[in-house]
């Protein structure tokens, strides 16, 4: 695959390096627990794909 | 004899229109409250004890030239300290906000100061209304959390401090701790009521509303907040309806879907057994009660609530965030820091993926008059350093649903109030309200804590 779909680990490895860029290290070793929470839940959004006409759900739009 | 401020809203305006007591009489008893009870529980950032009398001294003159405006004339109410209040200090419980004094009141406080009511103070918040625990004691036990983000709020309304209160919901904040406090609680539709001029913390999931003493105090709250601002994007521009008249007119039982899948096995055995009593108890009344099964796309529904908080958190605090993170609550901080980090493509996407989980539970919800759900999973947890669990709560904040709780009873081995749930669809809030009117009188289960 040209892009390949990351899993939970590698979700938050990735975001454990660009903590370290934007963050002190410090401040990425407390952050380390929800990081691993977010890395689940962003891995559940990466299952699948949300049908292709499907516009976001902005505050402007957000009426049926 | 019951204090004036132990009433609801609609009795005590009942008491002032047949003159058995004056609005300043029902302001000195909520003042005296306060007095025998906010050092201890803490719901007050700012009680306006001069200005609320001065108001309540206008007030009584009012009435006694020209009559009521309506049921909220001369009734006092606590602000949740994220509204802007003009001239008045909102603080959002923040370091960040603390001289902060706007210089024009949210659309919500003007449109209760045109109906009427005396804005009494501001209420705790938690921290930008987000998930830091509050300094605010539960008055049914000290060692339980009350709930947040609308802490004081629900405290302040449960203990008698005011006759009812605003708060807001990004998760789960207007329902948790009402339903922790043994109160009501009403969260509208995403759009009916503006949230100009209150702090945000995600713009497309933030809605504003009531806690309060009854499902009757919901909609004369709802009925003055309601309606179309040009200055909120995401004002509806959808007819308010008389949400008072509806209330009462219920012209056959309702038709209850009872969402067993996730909430039931999520909830611990006490709120599972009052869950089904409740039921039962609707049932026998005469409600049509059948079980519903909640779409595929409700699975995603708690990951795509935590991406767009955090980012749209994020987005709203960078500027001050980026040389004032130390200035954070903790738990508040992480959030914006996850923000941070998260690619604007996942955000897109959870978007996306909230569409199809709106269209689901909008189809879902059209079915019946109401959805119930336990409130929350359990009663109000004995641990200080939470506000509890927005997950019941959360997936119809997600779709924008309105949704209420309303007390149910008590958990026997807590001794803490249960609540129950009831969501009905986008904008529907007068069969939400009717039906929550109905399951309130066969439930019987008004609950004062034991100060």
């Amino acid at each position: 695959m040209y892009i390949r779909k990351l899993g939970e680990q590698e979700i938050l490895e990735e975001n454990i390096r660009r903590a370290e860029v934007i963050f002190s290290y410090d401040r990425c070793l407390i952050l380390q627990d929800i990081m691993k929470q977010d890395a689940k839940f962003i891995a559940q959004l990466h299952e699948g794909f949300p049908p292709m006409k499907e516009f976001p759900t902005l505050t402007w739009q957000n009426h049926p | 004899m019951t204090d004036p401020c132990d009433l609801t809203i609609s009795e005590a305006s009942q008491g002032i229109e047949d003159g058995v007591f004056s609005p300043v009489q029902l302001m000195e008893s909520c003042l005296d409250r306060i007095n025998q009870l906010e050092t201890r529980l803490k719901a007050w950032v700012l009680v306006l004890r001069e200005q609320a009398i001065e108001c309540a001294e206008q007030a009584t003159r009012e009435i006694e030239l020209c009559g009521k405006k309506g049921p909220l004339h001369g009734i006092p109410i606590g602000i949740k300290d994220i509204y802007y209040t003009k001239g008045i200090r909102t603080t959002a419980c923040s370091k960040i906000h603390t001289d902060f004094i706007p210089e024009y009141d949210s659309t919500a406080v003007a449109k209760l100061k045109k109906a009427g009511a005396i804005i009494l103070g501001k209420t705790v918040t938690t921290e930008f209304a987000a998930g830091d625990p509050p300094v605010t004691v539960n008055p049914w036990n000290a060692a339980h959390t009350p709930g947040g983000s609308s802490s004081g709020s629900a405290v302040a309304v449960a203990s008698g401090m005011c006759t009812g209160a605003m708060g807001s919901q990004t998760g789960g904040s207007i329902l948790r701790p009402a339903s922790y406090n043994g109160i009501v609680g009403l969260k509208p539709t995403f759009g009916r009521v503006s949230v100009y001029g209150v702090i945000p913390v995600a713009w497309s999931l933030d809605t504003i509303g009531p806690l309060v003493n009854s499902v009757r105090d919901a909609a004369i709250i709802l009925q003055a907040t309601a309606g179309y601002d040009e200055n909120d994007p995401g004002s509806a521009r959808v007819g308010v309806p008389n949400y008072l008249h509806e209330i009462g007119h219920l012209d056959r039982p309702p038709r209850i879907g009872v969402v067993k899948d996730f909430f039931m096995e999520n909830a611990d055995l006490a709120v599972r057994t009052h869950t089904e009593e409740v039921i039962h108890r609707l049932s026998l009344a005469g409600a049509e009660v059948k079980r519903v099964s909640l779409p595929v796309s409700f699975a995603k529904s708690m990951a795509i609530q935590w991406v767009v908080m955090n980012v749209e958190c994020a987005a709203y605090h960078e500027e001050q965030f980026r040389t004032r993170a130390d200035d954070y609550s903790e738990q508040l901080r992480k959030r914006i820091e996850l923000g941070f980090l998260t690619p604007a493509i996942t955000y897109i996407q959870a978007q996306r993926f909230r569409r199809v989980f709106r269209r689901d539970l909008d189809f879902l919800t059209r079915q019946w008059d109401v959805l119930i759900t336990p409130s929350t999973p359990t009663a109000a947890p004995k641990d200080l350093s939470t506000t509890g669990d927005p997950m019941f709560q959360s997936p119809w904040t997600l779709a924008g649903l309105p949704a209420i709780t309303i007390p149910s009873g008590i958990d026997d081995s807590s001794n803490m109030p249960l609540g129950i749930q009831l969501v009905a669809s986008s904008f529907a809030e007068n069969r939400l309200l009717a039906v929550a009117h109905w399951c309130e009188a066969v439930l019987d289960s008004r609950l004062r804590p034991p100060i």
